[in-house]
């Protein structure tokens, strides 16, 4: 998987990583099992602290998106199955962003389609 | 001295070939770079675009003629005196770099204004860092392991083993911390390159990993492997020069020879290595056509690297090169640059007040309760009780000398010496001048003049006084010839 951070964003670069790795699962250019670099050879490859990148590690494994094994590194998570705390945070997302599209006059057939384009990428 | 002229005539023609090479690479369009700056092939074929690389060419010629030129004549002053020659050169070789580099500025800068103002981009900008995630896996097993150092290390070691090469190293504290000293840094210095070049960040190339992985490998295994073997060559090389020491009991002109040959050898081996891996990395990024572009132009807006989003402290140079660049946005690539240019103009400075009093302060003898010899960098003094004998002799004995430490021109030899296979010496002769005195003491022999007609009768009879040893007057027959004789 190829992916790009912006080293100037507001956005702090763990929650990149996190965001940047949660789209290739998504997209399926990461595929389960498949490995993940170390979070030092990231870490160089990025050019900051281990540290940061551990965090974005850590919260993909808290988030269970992938398996961290201390002697083979980390992996892309098995696919799971949607359980009700993770369908409870989505919906809470989904409705900032029906309020935010709302906000900004946007009818409901434009917003599903967006829906739709975002899923089907 | 003809000789080391067209030596270093030859190094300066050598240098400035580098140059033309390395300078005219930027102006040819590579890798959708061209003077250093990013631009797609439709931009580059523009008009405006082209008018400047014209420019750029032309002035780059101008400039590369007169090096070349400058070069040779900057070596006739050699004759005359090594301290103006070497001001001379110093001057010569910054000139050449600061114009040549001054040229490829100015252009850039042209060409990156006209970029500007077109407001042409090209890629992703240079905040973004693209990664990939099976190039950044595989990068560990790219480079081969640094322990295939340990040979070369092992190699220039193998002398101590010889108890010959050990005692010739603890006769001379300073002859040994020189020799050990410059092996460690040399070995440090092929370490560090291969840190530098072998272990760096994997770069992205392309949208297809299987080239990134190829180019990569080609670069970072490339670069170990050369960085190894020369220093394992490097290494023999100090072998060559030790073994005669060990065998001979000094250092031949065959082996000093051999030596520099093996050096440039070197040099000449690493240049076109680096090139072949060059050539063989553009050549997969040429079959590739998913480049990932990256424009990072603002960052080398002044000519060198300033960007405060990378990390980096050392980047790959621009300008179609391999050579590695400070990002000055970090404060310890000031740090270090400032010491670096600091450190030159210190030694630079040093070297040339050695060098011009050697040249025009003359060697100034007092005998009063010792010798006193009072001579630039290289003073000594000579208790009287340790003097074994005096002599005054029209010139020097016909023996084979090796400096140990000192400066040896047409105009005079000054410092220590070695006689091959008798012992230490010392020299405060101005060549072309006589008579000298030569005063032995139980653990070398000293040898000095005057350019001042008289200097060296007066200290030769003061000597004969104060110690009131007989011996043999000017133009004496030197009695133990045979024994200077190699």
């Amino acid at each position: 998987m190829i992916f790009s951070l912006n080293m100037s964003s507001e956005t702090p670069i763990y929650v990149q990583i996190r965001n940047q790795i949660v789209l290739g699962i998504g997209r399926g250019e990461l595929l389960p099992g498949e490995p993940l670099p170390t979070v030092r050879q990231l870490a160089e490859d990025i050019g900051i602290n281990n540290m940061t990148v551990n965090k974005a590690y850590q919260i993909l494994k808290a988030e269970g998106y992938i398996v961290i094994d201390r002697r083979r590194g980390a992996k892309v998570a098995e696919v799971q199955k949607s359980d009700t705390e993770f369908k409870e945070a989505l919906k809470d997302k989904m409705e900032l962003a029906a309020a935010e599209a709302k906000a900004h006059g946007m009818d409901f057939a434009e917003f599903l389609k967006l829906c739709e384009g975002a899923y089907e990428k | 001295m003809i000789v080391v002229m067209i030596l270093i005539g030859l190094t300066n023609v050598f240098i400035v070939g580098c140059m033309q090479v390395a300078y005219r690479r930027a102006g040819k369009y590579k890798n959708s770079m061209i003077i250093g700056v990013t631009l797609k092939e439709e931009q580059y074929e523009e008009r405006e675009v082209q008018q400047i690389v014209a420019a750029y060419k032309s002035a780059f010629s101008k400039v590369l003629i007169a090096a070349y030129i400058t070069g040779v004549l900057v070596m006739l002053p050699m004759e005359w005196y090594m301290s103006i020659w070497l001001i001379l050169y110093m001057i010569w070789i910054f000139g050449i770099i600061i114009v040549i580099q001054w040229i490829y500025i100015k252009y850039h800068k042209k060409l990156y204004a006209l970029k500007k103002s077109k407001g042409w981009i090209c890629g992703n900008v240079a905040k973004e860092i693209t990664i990939d995630t099976k190039l950044s896996i595989a990068k560990s097993k790219m480079a081969v392991s640094p322990w295939y150092f340990l040979p070369s290390v092992i190699i220039v070691c193998l002398p101590l083993l010889s108890s010959k090469f050990r005692i010739y190293l603890s006769e001379d504290i300073e002859v040994a911390a020189i020799i050990l000293g410059t092996i460690v840094l040399v070995k440090a210095a092929y370490l560090l390159l291969y840190y530098l070049f072998a272990k760096r960040r994997s770069v992205v190339y392309s949208q297809n990993t299987e080239v990134n992985i190829a180019c990569n490998r080609v670069t970072k295994r490339g670069f170990s492997i050369l960085f190894i073997m020369a220093s394992t060559v490097d290494s023999i090389s100090f072998l060559v020069l030790f073994w005669d020491q060990i065998s001979l009991g000094y250092i031949s002109n065959i082996s000093v020879i051999l030596f520099v040959v093996i050096q440039m050898g070197i040099v000449a081996g690493l240049i076109v290595a680096l090139c072949q891996i060059r050539k063989k990395r553009d050549e997969i990024r040429k079959a590739d056509d998913t480049v990932c572009m990256v424009d990072e132009d603002e960052y080398w807006e002044r000519g060198f690297y300033c960007n405060p989003y990378d990390n980096r402290l050392l980047v790959e140079g621009r300008d179609n090169s391999m050579h590695m660049e400070f990002n000055m946005a970090k404060k310890s690539a000031w740090v270090i640059t400032g010491t670096i240019i600091l450190g030159t103009v210190g030694l630079l400075i040093w070297i040339f007040v050695i060098t011009l009093r050697l040249d025009f302060v003359e060697t100034k003898y007092i005998v009063e309760d010792n010798l006193q010899i009072a001579a630039p960098s290289y003073s000594l003094t000579v208790e009287f009780e340790d003097i074994i004998s005096i002599k005054l002799i029209e010139e020097l004995p016909e023996v084979k000398m090796s400096k140990d430490n000192g400066a040896a021109t047409d105009q005079y030899s000054i410092g220590r010496f070695r006689i091959r296979n008798q012992g230490r010496c010392w020299l405060y002769v101005y060549h072309g001048y006589s008579p000298i005195v030569e005063v032995k003491t139980a653990e070398a022999t000293i040898y000095f003049n005057s350019k001042t007609e008289g200097v060296a009768e007066e200290c030769y009879r003061q000597l004969q006084e104060k110690t009131g040893l007989k011996t043999e007057k000017v133009g004496a027959v030197y009695e133990d010839k045979d024994l200077w004789l190699n």
